[in-house]
């Protein structure tokens, strides 16, 4: 195995093979395109790790939101193209070296990306709280890859657990010697997060393809030492080649670039990620808050449309089933009618309420609006948040007694309507089994 | 070039100096902690529970279902003469590890202690520390294979069903959570299944071992913290697999550290005897055995199961006419109507006949719930829950016999107070299931007001006597057969609802009207219309089962 990778027969494969993977890391690597730099230069300290988290991520996109297969042929190419120039202007380059620049690189990256995911998970903000709303959705309801965020919310254990080991390999990242165990951490791990975009049709799965073809060079130096080593079993010598920071103009930078990036991407990222989950700073769904003292699910008891009482229904498409009050400022319907699902409109995390779109992407059965209180006057408008309907609704507001809401006004095309609404006082299983355990017999709920 | 050269120098250097395969003279501390690891994993990879051994003996060869191979796979071990806990607590269920390790302390001390009275002390255990290699790398090997299949098929966690589908995300277990959202992935749930059968396999070979062991230390740990998490409920079982890892990645350490963390050469010191030739073709005799039969059969037996009768799904086809998502239109009970409506607890709120045997509604009131994992082995649909194990809403599933020609349906409730024992071969150690806390809950339970008897009359009992083969011939396994065998003495102990309805199918297969008594013997008429529900989940890929 290791006569591969140094016998001198296949010098000419190592040397094409170094210089076009070099650049098509960097290409990849350097971002050309405007809406990177708007990000960049709109950073703020509140949107820290949101905005970082989609700096490091971020990979050439020209052809739709997020990136595609066609963005990295086209990028193949020309990183072949440059490759075959550089070889043109300069035939023979110090392999060792360049390929240990490359590790270099790809390590800081990898890291950069690595430490901002880790942190997202330990503090669990990676995926929000379930909402109510999800709660009260009917389980077919929700697209696959809005499973899977959903059922990493359910738990968030296991997202600290992921987050933990992500942190410790980009720890192993940044020091050489221990960068390869670093390497065989994240392969798996991001291998099996590969599949499960793939799986549950996520968009994004080129940025997990990314993180793999980072970690590529630093596999592949010691890969044949690992052979050799646990395989054959025979005995193993470490790297030979040394690069000396001795005789290096970088050595006096060096310090100072490793001490910016722990700062950076350790210390306030840490910070930020920890402050974030201590001041439950909601980064998903609306930070404005709902109808004060009024949360959770309500029966639609009586439905009134233009003066006419619309009973209880499987099959009328007018006459609400059931109505959630967030705590933030978003009411959800559930309707019989089938529901235009809209997809996410970015692959970047949002930071305005108007654009944070997580609770309403990918999932039917209900509809989901803005609420509006003006208390002086006791008047609630609904403003459907899905771009696909254009709905809304005035109502007067009343609170016949402390477990039921009055609504009563009009919808945006005159037609009046009343709607009596009674806490349901739902318990939900997901939450009680916590409490009661799943050793009990006999349990009712 | 002059690095390289200096590196050659390096190995001839480090060649000379006297580096055997052998290890001659281990310190006294790795000797005595030699002999505990030695009793500690003889001692968890032997079946702890007789019923293995039955279970073993009694294994038709020439009929095999994939269950009778993944019980020869699962099973607990350990020393559970102490009972199952340690000073008083069950440790999250890993006081029988805890109890063993004592156990095993104190004989490797005595085994020191004797060796030492009888002179009779050794310089090493190179051949020793072999064969226990060997054992606990075939143990953890066909563990894992028999819990990778029922993956690889995908048939461990299974696609919703429409009473699942229908069921509101608030209203599910975090397991039953984390299982679905398995469920609706088949390949994935591949993906995992042919990773945990390699790991396994990888585990045959010596070159391999250390590869299939970190595997197995990724993936398993993995699958604890998910118990954990997600409360599940293998967690003991999944770290065994881990422990048994770690034991065989030993050797490994040390010498990763050197080459990679300290950069000085690094050998793996690992002994494999020199075999006389027919001690050697016994050997690959033995080897091609496992493979054939764990690797080969078992691949067989897992695609039959998955393709005709998924354990965790009943095996009977539903009946076609009335299969699919309906709502309530109308609802009487002893002649009186009940109206639509949500907050009503009598009234059936909507129902779903299942493209198996299976019949649910939902109610507005507490039900009593089956809180399981839901798995296990049970051949009789009846008891294959996974379609309500972990749901609240209201959710009720029955089974049914239906009896085509006098248009009637045999209902019996999934749910019963007093579950089955899941993995019954496995045992302490091993996640027995509900036997861990059955006799410490006091449970009292009232006949239903329909006995099994009186149910199905003895003159169409006969129609349905041949449960058996309501399943594809190839599926029709030995372990199936004696299960029916014994059916009825089952049922009639079995504590669950029953009732009988007439059905009639009416406006092309829109509508159904039940007419009967329920199971307090309440007249029962309700009228069942046909809706379609505008479900945004991707449909089921690589479905499992017949039901045509």
């Amino acid at each position: 195995m290791s006569s591969l990778f140094n016998s001198p027969k296949t010098y000419a494969v190592r040397d094409y093979l170094l210089r076009i993977t070099t650049v098509f890391i960097l290409l990849l690597s350097i971002p050309l395109q405007f809406d990177y730099y708007n990000l960049l230069f709109t950073t703020s300290w509140k949107y820290f790790l949101i905005d970082l988290y989609n700096l490091v991520t971020y990979l050439p996109h020209y052809f739709d939101k997020t990136s595609t297969i066609l963005d990295w042929v086209i990028y193949l190419a020309i990183s072949i193209v440059i490759a075959v120039i550089w070889k043109w202007k300069q035939q023979t380059i110090n392999l060792d070296k360049y390929y240990y620049y490359l590790r270099i690189f790809a390590r800081y990256k990898l890291a950069s990306i690595l430490l901002v995911a880790g942190f997202l998970k330990l503090f669990p903000l990676y995926v929000p709280e379930l909402s109510l709303s999800h709660l009260n959705t009917g389980y077919g309801y929700f697209q696959h890859w809005k499973h899977l965020l959903l059922s990493l919310s359910a738990a968030p254990a296991y997202l600290v657990f992921l987050g933990i080991v992500e942190l410790i390999a980009a720890l192993f990242l940044l020091f050489r010697k221990t960068s390869f165990l670093g390497v065989i951490f994240i392969i798996p791990f991001y291998g099996n997060v590969f599949l499960a975009d793939l799986a549950y049709e996520g968009d994004n799965f080129l940025v997990s393809i990314f993180i793999i073809l980072l970690t590529l060079p630093v596999f592949f130096y010691d890969l044949g030492r690992l052979g050799n080593l646990i395989v054959n079993k025979i005995l193993t010598n470490p790297t030979s080649w040394k690069f000396d920071w001795n005789i290096s103009k970088w050595k006096k930078h060096r310090l100072i670039l490793k001490s910016l990036f722990v700062f950076v991407f350790i210390i306030l990222v840490g910070y930020k990620g920890y402050s974030t989950y201590a001041n439950k700073q909601n980064l998903f769904y609306p930070e404005q808050n709902g109808i004060n003292g009024i949360t959770g699910k309500f029966f639609v008891k009586d439905f009134i449309l233009n003066g006419d009482t619309i009973s209880y229904s499987d099959s009328n498409t007018n006459r609400w089933k059931d109505v959630v009050f967030e705590k933030w400022n978003t009411l959800s319907i559930r309707i019989n009618d089938s529901i235009k699902v809209e997809e996410q409109h970015s692959s970047f995390w949002q930071r305005q309420d108007s654009l944070k779109d997580y609770e309403y992407t990918l999932v039917g059965d209900r509809l989901y609006y803005t609420v509006q209180l003006d208390s002086s006057k006791s008047i609630v408008t609904l403003k459907n948040r899905n771009t696909k309907y254009t709905d809304s609704y005035k109502f007067q507001f009343t609170q016949p007694d402390s477990s039921s809401v009055l609504l009563s006004g009009k919808n945006d095309s005159g037609d009046s309507l009343k709607v009596f609404l009674v806490n349901a006082n739902k318990k939900y299983l997901l939450e009680e089994v916590k409490k009661t355990g799943r050793r009990r017999l006999g349990y009712k709920l | 070039m002059s690095t390289i050269e200096l590196a050659q120098e390096k190995v001839t250097k480090v060649k000379s100096q006297n580096v055997t395969d052998k290890n001659q003279n281990w310190p006294v501390w790795q000797l005595i902690l030699f002999r505990i690891s030695f009793v500690f994993f003889i001692l968890i990879v032997i079946p702890n529970n007789p019923n293995w051994y039955v279970h073993v003996w009694n294994i038709d060869w020439f009929n095999l279902d994939y269950r009778d191979l993944y019980d020869v796979c699962r099973f607990g071990s350990g020393v559970n003469y102490f009972g199952t806990t340690t000073f008083g607590s069950r440790l999250e269920g890993y006081s029988i590890w805890v109890n063993t390790l004592f156990f095993s302390i104190a004989i490797g001390l005595l085994w020191t202690v004797i060796a030492k009275v009888l002179k009779k002390e050794r310089n090493e255990y190179n051949k020793l520390y072999y064969w226990l290699n060997v054992i606990v790398r075939y143990r953890a090997g066909l563990g894992i294979i028999g819990f990778g299949f029922t993956k690889l098929f995908p048939v461990q966690m299974p696609y919703p069903s429409l009473g699942l589908l229908d069921t509101d995300y608030g209203d599910l277990t975090a397991q039953k959570i984390f299982w679905l959202s398995f469920g609706i992935v088949p390949w994935y749930q591949i993906f995992a299944g042919v990773l945990e059968v390699g790991a396994g396999a990888l585990l045959f070979f010596r070159k391999t071992v250390a590869i299939g062991a970190a595997l197995l230390v990724g993936a398993l740990g993995a699958i604890v913290v998910v118990n954990f998490a997600y409360n599940g409920g293998v967690h003991v079982y999944s770290s065994y697999f881990v422990l048994l890892s770690l034991f065989l990645l030993v050797p490994y350490f040390v010498p990763f550290y050197n080459v990679f963390v300290k950069e000085i050469p690094g050998k793996v010191l690992l002994y494999f005897p020199k075999f006389s030739n027919a001690i050697q073709w016994i050997r690959y005799a033995l080897k091609a055995l496992a493979i054939f039969v764990f690797i080969g059969v078992f691949f067989y037996l897992q695609y039959i199961d998955f393709r005709y009768d998924p354990y965790k799904q009943p095996s009977t086809a539903g009946y076609k006419d009335l299969r699919g998502n309906y709502s309530v239109t109308e609802f009487k009970l002893n002649g009186v109507y009940y109206p639509a409506n949500p907050l009503d607890s009598i009234r059936w709120q909507s129902a779903t006949f299942e493209k198996w045997s299976t019949f649910t509604f939902k109610v507005n009131r507490p039900v009593a719930l089956d809180l399981s994992n839901g798995g296990g082995d049970p051949k009789r649909d009846v008891n294959r829950t996974f379609e309500i194990s972990g749901v609240a809403g209201g959710q009720r599933a029955f089974h049914y016999y239906i009896d085509t020609v006098n248009n009637t349906l045999y209902l019996e409730d999934k749910y019963k107070l007093i579950p089955d024992e899941r993995n019954r071969t496995a045992g302490a150690g091993g996640d027995g299931g509900a036997r861990n806390y059955l006799n410490k809950q006091k449970l009292t339970s009232s006949q239903p007001s329909i006995k099994y008897d009186e149910w199905i009359p003895d003159s169409i009992k006969g129609k349905f006597a041949n449960e058996a083969e309501y399943v594809h011939p190839k599926a029709r396994t030995t372990r199936r057969l004696r299960e029916f065998a014994t059916a009825e003495k089952s049922a009639k102990r079995e504590i669950r609802e029953r009732f009988v309805v007439q059905y009639n199918v009416i406006d092309n297969g829109n509508r159904v009207i039940l007419k009967g008594v329920d199971e307090n013997r309440d007249s029962l008429y309700v009228v069942l219309d046909k809706i379609q529900k505008d479900y945004k989940i991707s449909k089921g890929k690589l479905v499992a089962g017949q039901y045509d």
